[in-house]
């Protein structure tokens, strides 16, 4: 019984090397985890402001103006979900980083750069990983500089932003995936005012 | 003339091995138990002076980080307070549009108040409270909380006996889970009434531990009056034929009924009725209730449905039937189980089920709801270190990081971690429960072998 023990077992190097390798699993896991994390974050948050903006649009549709909701965030209090419920199919007031959405709807805000000059103009943001704007500005000459790659941490802190059903501002593979589905990347207000005082 | 002793080559001129030599040793199963025995077993974590000092460490450290949030007014206990007012100032709680007119003159309308949707008598309990401005009520809410937690710490150690258990770590483990909880925070933060329901609940099976079933019936009660969940333990007791018991706690239910209808009237409990059949029958839910199932923090399998046919753009309506198709398949998997754990009279074992299932069958299970989970996890690791069933202790760990440290965002399906590890806890405690000791594996070694 004794020798049949000693025969069992592994050495101490094969047991230091395995250790070493879960560790390194463990590690690498961790990593490419948090990336997933983040990557599936900013796409939820992405498809909600996509649903949100088909929504108002198909609002405007039937009313001739956007919902009112000049001020920013959003919540389920507000009139402004009361009002675009029934195109909704879902009340849910927070991106995927647990922070309000932020939608300016109606002519006279100005925001990022942008500017909205009829009833039914809307902004629709998120803030990002943070929760803090970023003080980015869109250049209507260069309306590509929207774009952002997703290479670092804080990358994800960055804000995305749609104006009209179009993206202004957000990482290319979802600016690529709106280009190769033939959504127009101008949003066509090329007066937008630099003034950009975020409200 | 007799040759000099040659000294093998495994040795250094002082005779002790090489060290490569030590690092080709071979290391069996029973030599790394045996070291984790050394250290899962040390006379250091029983040591009353340590012991002391650590739990005092930790509790200090917890009360540390909570006592921030005394510098403002929760998120959820407004809710309680309103309701509170409401009722002594006869309005109806659960009409929304008046409710939230009081809300507002109560709080101002840029505070957000969440409906009410308690029983009365969880209103009536805060009467008491209500007397307070806003920010003194959430001060003495937030040291209730405290009080509470450390009562359900002091039933645990008493319930799982983890002063008399072989090893010193189950209670430090006890008091380690205080620290940097999140749903315990949160709950804490949001001025919930977890660690109430928790304390009733635990109060009540040390009772009926001391054979006094009336008593424990009564706090079971106070318990459900409170969230309804705890039910689950009159269903339960009521498939293991206890029947005197459920009978004294639908008697201590209707005296806790009829107090709370002679104290503020029967409108009340009208109207929660009314809501009820409205919300539930009827299904005109308000507001509040339509988006829960869409909200990232809702980590109920309902939710999880919801946002999985939301990710595919499929109709949402399919997600109760996928729940039940979900539920019937894990009873079908498991129903010559479900027989024998009825049958069982291990207090702590059907406790640490009971509390596990309501997470998984509410609409509505909030992050701060995993709270409860700190129950079985407590559990499994007493059976770990009891047992010395150490290769259980990795799947263990990951579980119990997953719902105690995972941060509280995050895109879909990563949003619902707690929900998997919750679901995966209870193979996980049957696992753990029903594995032989090393002890008792060895001792029918010995049998088989004389």
């Amino acid at each position: 019984m004794g020798e049949k023990i000693d025969k069992a077992g592994m050495s101490l190097i094969n047991l230091c090397l395995r250790g070493l390798i879960i560790v390194f699993l463990l590690v690498f896991g961790t990593i490419f985890f948090i990336r997933a994390r983040n990557m599936a974050t900013i796409r939820s948050t992405a498809a909600d402001m996509i649903r949100y903006s088909t929504a108002i649009t198909d609002y405007i549709t039937d009313h001739g103006v956007a919902p009112t909701n000049p001020f920013g965030p959003i919540h389920h209090k507000k009139p402004f979900i009361r009002e675009l419920l029934p195109y909704l199919g879902m009340a849910r007031c927070m991106d995927w980083w647990r922070y309000p959405f932020r939608i300016w709807t109606g002519a006279g805000n100005r925001i990022y750069g942008l500017s909205t000059t009829r009833d039914n103009d809307f902004i629709i943001a998120s803030f990002g990983k943070k929760g803090l704007i970023d003080g980015w500005k869109y250049d209507p000459g260069d309306p590509d500089r929207g774009g952002f790659p997703l290479i670092s941490t804080s990358d994800f802190e960055r804000d995305i932003v749609l104006m009209n059903g179009e993206w202004v501002r957000a990482p290319f593979f979802i600016l690529d995936k709106n280009r190769s589905s033939g959504q127009a990347k101008n949003i066509g207000h090329k007066d937008g005012d630099e003034d950009g005082s975020a409200r | 003339m007799l040759e000099p002793i040659k000294k093998p080559d495994t040795e250094n001129k002082r005779g002790r091995p090489s060290s490569i030599l030590f690092l080709k040793k071979k290391v069996t199963g029973t030599d790394m138990t045996a070291y984790l025995d050394g250290l899962v077993f040390h006379p250091l974590w029983k040591k009353r002076t340590f012991v002391w000092i650590f739990c005092v460490l930790c509790s200090a450290v917890f009360i540390v980080s909570i006592i921030p949030h005394s510098a403002d007014i929760d998120i959820d206990s407004p809710s309680y307070y309103t309701a509170a007012k409401g009722i002594q100032k006869g309005i109806n709680i659960y009409e929304e549009e008046r409710f939230q007119s009081l809300a507002d003159q109560t709080f101002g309308r840029s505070m957000i108040v969440w409906p009410f949707i308690y029983p009365p008598l969880t209103a009536q309990i805060f009467i008491p409270l209500a007397l307070l401005n806003p920010l003194d009520y959430s001060r003495a809410l937030l040291l209730i909380n405290i009080l509470a937690t450390f009562l359900c710490v002091f039933l645990l150690a008493d319930l799982l006996k983890l002063g008399s258990h072989p090893s010193g770590l189950p209670l430090l483990f006890l008091f380690s889970m205080l620290l940097f909880n999140f749903p315990l925070y949160r709950t804490l933060e949001f001025g919930q009434l977890n660690m109430w329901v928790m304390a009733s609940v635990l109060l009540s099976l040390r009772l009926d531990k001391k054979d006094r079933p009336f008593l424990s019936s009564f706090f079971l009660m106070l318990a459900v009056f409170f969230k309804i969940f705890p039910a689950v333990f009159l269903v339960f007791y009521l498939l293991q034929k206890r029947f005197r018991y459920v009978l004294f706690a639908v008697f201590n239910g209707i005296g806790m009924l009829l107090i709370s209808v002679v104290v503020s009237g029967l409108s009340h409990w009208i109207n929660y009725v009314r809501i009820l059949f409205k919300s539930f029958i009827l299904g005109e839910k308000p507001l509040y209730f339509f988006d829960f199932t869409a909200f990232l923090n809702n980590n109920s399998l309902k939710a999880f449905f919801t946002q999985l046919l939301q990710h595919f753009n499929m109709p949402r309506s399919s997600a109760s039937l996928l729940v039940i198709l979900f539920l019937a398949g894990s009873i079908i998997l498991v129903r010559k189980k479900i027989r024998s754990f009825i049958q069982i009279r291990d207090q702590n074992f059907y406790m640490s089920v009971l509390i596990t299932l309501p997470l998984l069958l509410s609409s509505m299970s909030w992050q701060h709801h995993f709270v409860s989970l700190i129950v079985p996890f407590l559990f499994m690791f007493s059976l770990i270190v009891e047992k010395r069933t150490y290769s259980l202790l990795i799947p263990f760990l990951m579980m119990y990081a997953a719902v105690s440290y995972f941060p509280p965002y995050g895109g879909f399906p990563f949003n619902h971690v707690r929900l998997f590890a919750t679901v995966l806890c209870l193979p996980l405690l049957y696992r753990i429960y029903f594995t032989n000791s090393k002890k008792e594996l060895r001792k029918k070694e010995l049998f088989n072998a004389v």
